[in-house]
């Protein structure tokens, strides 16, 4: 079992150690080329669509911050007792006799 | 000939500027200035690449990566390394391609190859470990962990070649793959169980031929 591990233990190394042996081979100058033209085709727009990607991921980070803000206010409006004044003109000027409090 | 003068006396330029420098430029308008970029860090790529993916296709992964790079310029922003912005886009890139190779299983994994077969009798049944320092043994030992790994899953294939077999921090796969630590961390002991699972069945297996020969 023990000398099992072992010999599997080596040969898992052998295979890890030409692994990292491994040769590659450059960009070629029609890889280059190629890029290039594709990078032509796209155009500074493509590039600048960055900009507005960015804005848009960020007006996203701050909807959660938006939320919890929100959230705030409307634990802060409940605690301190706000009163609706405009809500409170309408309903006494709707009937002024009975209005109460 | 004049034209030819600027855009040489603009590369010429363009050598001394910062990464930040060169990406200002290309967001700016000048597309040609991508190719500086592509200067510096075409061997940094192709390195990367030629280790992720098979030798047929890493040509055009590179490609795929400076294409993809060039797409999302703008969120580099001089923040950081442009390498390591280069490097996050090139592991993704490689991820990516195993995951679509997976998707549409173009070559079967079912068996070894003749040389294969031979390299890992070789491998596991000879005693001297100098009969496998040859050159020609490193190809067929890369093309036997490649159907070993082949037969994990994108995710498996990506974190046990950045953790253990690059032996790269958890922290830094992590950032790279744009996974979180913890998840870096459980899939990598869970995949190197599956790894040397698999090799323990391909040598048990061979164990038996070589018997029954």
């Amino acid at each position: 079992m023990k000398r099992n591990r072992k010999k599997l233990d080596e040969f898992e190394s052998r295979l890890f150690s030409a692994y990292r042996a491994r040769d590659y081979q450059g960009v070629t100058a029609e890889s280059r080329e190629s890029v290039m033209r594709a990078v032509r085709r796209l155009g500074a727009a493509e590039a600048s669509n960055g900009v507005q990607l960015q804005i848009g991921r960020f007006a996203w980070r701050l909807s959660a911050a938006a939320g919890v803000v929100a959230l705030l206010l409307l634990a802060y409006v409940v605690s301190s007792g706000f009163v609706d004044y405009q809500e409170l003109a309408i309903r006494y000027l709707e009937n002024p006799i009975d209005f109460i409090i | 000939m004049l034209q030819t003068g600027i855009i040489r006396a603009m590369r010429g330029n363009a050598e001394n500027e910062s990464d930040g420098e060169v990406v200002d430029r290309i967001l700016g308008g000048d597309v040609d200035a991508f190719e500086c970029l592509m200067d510096r860090y075409g061997e940094h790529v192709s390195r990367i690449v030629g280790r992720r993916v098979p030798w047929e296709d890493a040509e055009e992964v590179a490609q795929d990566i400076f294409i993809r790079a060039y797409v999302s310029l703008s969120t580099y922003a001089g923040k950081g390394e442009f390498k390591w912005w280069l490097s996050k886009i090139a592991e993704r890139a490689c991820y990516d391609f195993w995951r679509q190779r997976y998707k549409s299983r173009e070559k079967p994994v079912s068996a070894l190859n003749e040389d294969q077969a031979k390299w890992l009798a070789r491998a596991t049944f000879e005693r001297s470990a100098r009969a496998h320092a040859d050159g020609t043994a490193g190809r067929e030992a890369r093309e036997l962990l490649a159907w070993a790994l082949g037969k994990l899953s994108p995710e498996d294939r990506a974190v046990i070649e950045l953790v253990h077999i690059e032996e790269r921090p958890v922290a830094e796969v992590a950032e790279l793959l744009g996974w979180s630590v913890v998840n870096v961390k459980v899939r990598a002991s869970r995949s190197r169980k599956k790894l040397r699972a698999v090799l323990e069945r391909l040598v048990a297996k061979e164990g038996k031929n070589n018997e029954a020969k």
